[in-house]
């Protein structure tokens, strides 16, 4: 037995099978029907509890390809039906999980009240009365999650190096690993660095580009990224922002941010390119977007949703810079958007040839 | 992009008649497009000569021509309406290949006609092996390997090169008898010298056998700029090597990885830019278990089957957007209530569907299944998992199936031996094997199916065995529940319970366990969107809510899977009777389910439920709904199976009930009817015993008509010639269960008449009496028909109109009902009641112009006829016929004389301002033949009751042969004396024949210079 307990107050209960542990979290709900795995590791979810609407997930195990990071990052997990395999997982990791759930249910309401700070409360013998105690005491916990650094203490880890390369630097928020891989499809130096790092950090490694990684949060909680980016974008330095990097750099270039009710959370969502009006689906994965209402002159719309018409891409006016707020590097999701790594590429070679 | 500017008037070509690999789901496919090109206000002609669509029911396009897809006749409707472009991609391959052959003639251009979507160009690059094969190169996308071999020595080369195993096949064979599987060297030694032994000099084509690689199809749509979008991938559950119309699919996809699928999604769309498709296309890919190799097997540029099925799991209208997409406009154009059409459904449930076989039926139960196709129709379930929805499936296909427990008596190796033969029946095998032990990797070596799939199973049969014990009693509600949630049915637990059905839905509602329902929803939850199609569930909350709306509800029954004998007919049925529920104020609530239906195209019904048709779901249904009326007439013989159990819980029915049925269907209660009310019945008797069908044997003047009770489509009704035949089919039949069996004297030189009758109770109103061209004794269904009737005079119609006025107050008909009666001289005799719409309604409205359905929905809800129009018969000023279409051309196997089963899968029609006009006409819709002209050469038997018809085709100027060679062939083969080889030879030539005197005589008429084929008008006219 499990109790997801949410902070209005509904309860859904649940089949216990991840770690002896509870978990306190944003519950947020994600529609893709494959990429489990990926999804589970996408560090952007650091500190949320993830929904699967997918009636079955687990089906083809974890397979050594598809980690976007080491470990998960999440605070829990809950699916309607789970493998054995995934469950393991989730143990090994200690991350807490619920099967058996009404995810259906779970996701009209998420969808209704906006998501929310939830408690999956584990336990083998719970009574309904305790986990609303255990949640009521974890919640207080759970205000005060500390921002992750996904680079361990270090200020910057090469992942590849060769001095007549161009050389990319991808600030790292909580980076997929599958952003890495797009890029290294091209002839490039790549260095991973921390989001915390100074301006003067960071040019000392000389970079061609930069890279503005997707991850988890509110893009606000990153003032030294923001004013980094700004600076960036003083040197017209070529730049990149994925997801949480497109929002940052948005920030950076006097945009708004807002936050949405229930966000974009699957791999099904179509965008349209603003010019050319052309369609490809993309993956997204975002709770903010930016606000159409005071977008700055110098900051063009390239690609919308199709769905709900929000910014989905900008194009700096004057700076060899541009951001896509869903996931070109897929994993899980569409591929269509790959083609925005290629551009980020060649904005790079124009910038220094 | 907005809409080319210069259409203003299209032809759309529909597939003619239902035959296996191609049915209703073309119809569907129909609607929509007409939908759609009437939303843009076009004028549509449409060509379709079947009459059981509801495409081509007057009300839907501007002009409609039941006439046969043919150059001949489709060159003519051209030349007369002059259309700007044609629609082709929504009629299955008959409208493709009708298209091809059009442009090839050069027509198109000389009138100026625009192939609207995909080009021909790219028409010729997917029906082209070796075109799409380098075209596939081009763009990186592996193919299945294969070559050619003209020596002993290249062969063993050429299979070095493919890797073994591989499939060699002889180039000349038929029927894949002449292909092995090789599986090493030494075995293609031994294979190819014995080839050498029988001295072939044909070339030997060898190809990869992808044994056991897994089947994907995705169903894609791309506009004119290169949008695209994936709308549903499927996988298939039965390996490579089974055809896809005959596999058990499932969607969403479940054992690829999200790497895999994107890859393959991507190279979906690289294969339609490169073939430059516009519209729905359907793309299979096979990827191997272990290497994850994928290939591409190939590519449909049009809707297809599993396009209705997508759109029907998804709610996504893929033949609506393939329209528009034809008529020039983007994807990002085109909106629906979610918003932009451009979007790829995400599902939280799982549909599956399942093929029906009717193996039985076409004597294929020895075959195994194969890469050709013969199901003859689909169920479609949808379950919150897996298990949900397979059980759902299962007891879609049939109501009396009852769950995973039919192969339980199969000794051990029946049951191994059955599972490696790849039977229809592969899930109950699987059940029964984890039953005994068998572990998935063992089943997985058997079979090639996914292990995920065997694991599911295998789970189900551990559910059963934890929570059942030896009653209902013990069974807890979270037990109870837990089952209720993996999809086992009151019917499969009152089994296991060794208990009645009722007993355990009562304890089941006793401990408030009811299914919800959930809407089909393309985005998971995410978006808020207004549902109308449902399917019920025992997970989660239901979320079928406004439940008391202002107007009553009337909630109509469908007909289950499309098969032999019920078909696209009933289709057309439920979609009037819907209709004219709604005109009369009814809100109204449809349950069906099949996929390839226009009934569940969403915008026909208030409300959709997509569950099997028994009695536990329907039950739960009422109670749910709390419907006025259940109409259980419009459905065929499927819905009928409850009328039992919902008389006995109170349902209120509309029209129908429980007394009449009996009273019809019940041989000898139906005997007892026809005596007390001075009717006439054939000579008969009925048997109950096998004690006395042995005294009857004195009597019997063979041949004699056998009629079990409560049958549809002939099942089990035989011609019987002599004593041992007779005493062989009792003692099959009293032994299967059935208990009174009506003997019928045969009624020589009579002629069988068809009537549809309405009823208010009070009067009665018949559109058409419909005269079969063949005698008495062949099935209705498979009879060819002509209105206005050629041998009846009005002495005998009145005295028809009068038997059907007292039947229909015998019985306290109201509705309608159908009477099947034999005239022989003067006498009347009648064969059948039934109480219920029958497959000639269809037909009847498109020959009549009256809409019949609607009628009888204003008499059942009390309306009288005389408030209605019209009020008599109309006069035609014209013939109509309607033929049989038979599946024997696509299975010779399946081959039989014509009898009182009916063998036919579907129906075309002809209108002729002469009987033979109209008749040949509807010979011409059943297939594209090539049709005899004087000078000719026909074959007939010699027979002496064929010398007139001889003269008659002589003094044609045809030329007669008896003897058939195959360097020579006949263009047309008068069969009259059984003689097998004659309609073997007709079916591997593919060539026409008849085999009976009546449909010769017929045929010999048309043949001759009287007949023009000069009419040629849409039905909105005439």
């Amino acid at each position: 037995m499990g109790f997801l307990i949410l902070s209005d107050g509904t309860y859904f209960q649940g089949r216990s099978i991840g770690a002896s542990q509870d978990g306190v979290g944003e519950v947020v709900f994600n529609t893709s029907l494959l990429g489990y795995q990926e999804i589970l590791t996408d560090p952007s979810y650091l500190g949320q509890i993830i929904s699967f609407t997918a009636p079955h997930i687990g089906n083809v195990g974890m397979n050594a390809h598809n980690y976007e990071s080491s470990k998960p990052h999440i605070s829990g997990a809950i699916f309607r039906n789970i493998s054995q395999e995934v469950s393991f997982f989730l143990k090994k990791h200690r991350i807490p999980a619920l099967t058996d759930l009404d995810t259906r249910a779970l996701t009209l309401h998420l969808r209704e009240k906006g998501s929310q700070l939830g408690t999956l409360v584990h336990s083998n013998d719970c009574s309904l009365r305790n986990a609303l105690n255990i949640s009521q005491s974890a919640k207080k916990k759970a205000q005060s999650i500390e921002q992750y650094d996904f680079l361990e203490n270090r200020a910057s880890i090469v992942v590849k190096s060769h001095p007549n390369l161009r050389h990319i630097v991808v600030v790292d928020c909580g980076l997929k690993s599958s952003i890495l891989n797009c890029l290294s499809n091209f002839s490039l130096s790549i260095t991973r660095v921390s989001p915390n790092l100074s301006f003067d950090e960071l040019m000392s490694l000389k970079p061609d580009g930069v890279i503005l990684s997707n991850g988890p949060g509110d893009p606000d909680a990153y003032p030294n990224l923001i004013a980094l980016t700004q600076a960036l974008l003083d040197q017209h330095m070529p730049l990149f922002g994925i997801c949480l990097g497109h929002q940052i750099f948005a920030l950076a270039a006097g945009a708004k941010i807002f936050k949405m009710k229930s966000g974009h959370h699957g791999a099904n969502h179509p965008v349209q390119c603003v010019t050319s009006r052309r369609v490809f689906m993309s993956s997204q994965n975002h709770h903010y977007a930016v606000l159409d209402s005071c977008l700055p002159e110098a900051l063009k719309v390239t690609y919308r949703s199709l769905l709900d018409h929000t910014i989905i891409g900008l194009q700096h006016q004057y700076r060899p810079a541009f951001s896509f707020q869903g996931h070109p590097e897929a994993h899980p999701g569409p591929h269509e958007g790959m083609f925005l790594f290629k551009q980020f590429v060649q904005s790079v070679f124009d910038a220094t040839s | 992009m907005p809409r080319h500017k210069n259409l203003k008037s299209i032809l759309l070509i529909g597939s003619g008649p239902v035959c296996i690999g191609q049915g209703s789901e073309f119809d569907y496919a129909g609607m929509q497009a007409l939908k759609a090109l009437k939303e843009e206000s076009l004028r549509v002609i449409l060509v379709n000569p079947n009459p059981a669509t509801l495409m081509t029911d007057p009300s839907w396009a501007d002009a409609t021509y039941l006439e046969p897809i043919t150059y001949e006749f489709l060159s003519r409707i051209i030349e007369k309406e002059r259309p700007h472009g044609v629609l082709a991609t929504l009629g299955g391959q008959t409208a493709l290949n009708a298209i091809v052959a059009l442009y090839e003639s050069g027509l198109l251009a000389q009138f100026q006609v625009e192939i609207l979507g995909t080009s021909i160009e790219t028409l010729y690059q997917t029906e082209n092996r070796a075109l799409f094969q380098s075209q596939m190169l081009t763009i990186g996308q592996s193919i299945p390997k294969s070559c050619t071999a003209y020596s002993q020595d290249s062969a063993l080369m050429a299979m070095q090169t493919l890797g073994f195993p591989c499939i060699l096949r002889q180039s000349f064979s038929l029927g894949g008898s002449g292909a092995w599987v090789i599986q090493n060297e030494a075995e293609a030694q031994v294979t190819l010298s014995h080839l050498n032994r029988l001295s072939l000099q044909d070339p030997i084509i060898l190809d990869e056998a992808l044994i056991g690689w897994l089947e994907f199809e995705l169903e894609v749509i791309r506009d004119c700029l290169g949008n695209a979008i994936v709308v549903c991938a499927i996988e298939n559950i039965d390996p490579l090597g089974i055809h896809t119309g005959d596999s058990v699919s499932v969607t969403p996809i479940q054992t690829l990885t999200d790497r895999e699928y994107q890859e393959m999604r991507m190279a979906a769309f690289s294969i339609m830019n490169v073939l430059q498709l516009v519209g729905g296309c359907n793309i299979q890919f096979a990827v191997h278990p272990t290497t994850r190799q994928r290939v591409v097997i190939e590519a449909n540029p049009r809707v297809s089957r599993s396009s209705a099925l997508v759109s029907k799991a998804t709610g996504f209208p893929i033949a609506k957007v393939t329209t528009q997409l034809a008529l020039g406009y983007t994807l990002d154009e085109l909106t629906d209530q979610i918003g932009s059409m451009a979007f790829e459904p995400t599902l939280d449930y799982v549909v599956i569907k399942i093929p029906k076989f009717q193996d039985e039926k076409l004597f294929l139960e020895s075959i195994p299944l194969g890469p050709k196709m013969r199901s003859v129709g689909e169920v479609m379930a949808i379950g919150s998992c897996f298990a949900e929805s397979l059980q759902s499936a299962l007891t879609s296909l049939d109501p009396s199936i009852i769950g995973l427990n039919d192969c339980r008596a199969l000794l051990l190796d029946e049951l191994k031996k059955q599972m490696k033969a790849r039977t229809p029946k592969m899930f109950w095998l699987i059940a029964e094997a984890f039953r005994r032990g068998f572990t998935v990797e063992r089943l997985y070596e058997m079979t090639f199916i996914a292990p995920w799939f065997l694991r599911q199973v295998q789970q189900l049969i551990q559910i059963e065995q934890y929570c059942l014990g030896d009653s209902l009693v013990e069974l807890s509600r979270q037990d109870l529940r837990h089952l209720k949630k993996h999809g086992y049915t009151d019917s499969y637990l009152a089994q296991c319970l060794k208990t009645t059905e009722s007993k355990v839905r009562d304890y089941r509602k006793s401990l408030h366990l009811t299914p919800r329902y959930h809407p089909i929803d393309s985005t998971a939850g995410e978006l808020s969107v207004e549902a109308s199609s449902f399917y019920s569930s025992y997970h989660g909350l239901c979320e079928r809510l406004d439940l008391n709306g202002a107007r009553p509800k009337i909630m109509v029954i469908g007909s289950g899977p499309n098969h032999i004998g019920q078909g696209l007919e009933f289709d057309y049925i439920c979609v009037k009777a819907l209709q004219a529920f709604s005109r009369e104020g009814y809100e109204t609530i449809m349950v069906h389910c099949n996929p390839s239906t226009v009934a569940t195209d969403e915008s026909f019904a208030d409300t959709l439920y997509f569950t099997p048709l028994t009695v536990e779901k329907i039950l739960d249904l009422v109670e749910k709904e709390q419907p006025r009326y259940v109409a259980l007439q419009f459905g065929g013989q499927t819905p009928l199976k409850v009328l039992d159990a919902l008389t006995a819980a109170d349902v209120p029915l509309l029209g129908l009930n429980f007394s009449i049925f009996q009273q019809t269907e019940d041989r000898k209660k139906f005997r007892t009817f026809i005596q007390e009310h001075g009717l006439a019945q054939p000579p008969n008797h009925i048997v109950s015993t096998l004690a006395e069908a042995y005294d009857l044997l004195f009597f019997l003047e063979f041949p004699v008509i056998i009629r079990p009770s409560f049958v549809i489509g002939g099942q089990g009704m035989k011609v019987v010639v002599d004593a041992r035949m007779f005493i062989d089919t009792l003692t099959d039949l009293l032994q299967g269960g059935a208990d009174a069996v009506l003997v019928e004297s045969y009624l020589h030189a009579a002629i069988e008449v068809d009537v549809d009758v309405i009823s208010d109770g009070e009067t009665i109103f018949i559109p058409a009496f419909l005269e079969h061209i063949e005698a008495v004794g062949i099935h209705s269904g498979d009879s060819a028909c002509i209105t206005p009737p050629l041998s009846l005079n009005q002495d005998l119609l009145m005295a028809l109109q009068q038997q059907s006025r007292l039947i229909a107050h015998a019985l306290h008909l109201t509705g309608i009902f159908n009477i099947q009666f034999a005239v022989q001289g003067e006498k009347i005799f009648i064969l059948e009641v039934n109480p219920r719409a029958s497959r000639t309604i269809p037909f009847v409205c498109k020959a009549t112009g009256i809409d019949v359905v609607g009628m009888a929905v204003e008499c059942l809800l009390g309306k009288p006829l005389s408030s209605m129009l019209p009020q008599c018969p109309p006069k035609l000023p014209y013939y109509v016929v309607k033929e049989a279409v038979l599946p024997f051309y696509q299975w010779p196997q399946a081959f039989c004389e014509l009898g009182p089963e009916m063998r036919s899968t579907g129906e075309v029609m002809g209108i002729g301002k002469t009987p033979e006009e109209a008749y040949l006409k509807s010979q011409m819709a059943t297939r594209p033949f090539h049709w005899p002209k004087p000078g000719d050469m026909l074959y007939i038997s010699e027979l002496q009751e064929a010398m007139v018809l001889i003269e008659a085709l002589r003094r044609q100027g045809y030329i007669i042969v008896h003897q058939l060679h195959d360097a020579t062939p006949p263009l047309y083969l008068f069969i009259l004396d059984k003689n097998s080889e004659a309609f073997r030879f007709a079916l591997k030539h593919h060539l026409p024949y008849t085999s009976t005197l009546r449909a010769a005589e017929m045929m010999v008429r048309s043949l001759s210079d009287a007949c023009s084929l000069n009419f040629l008008e849409p039905i909105q006219v005439l």
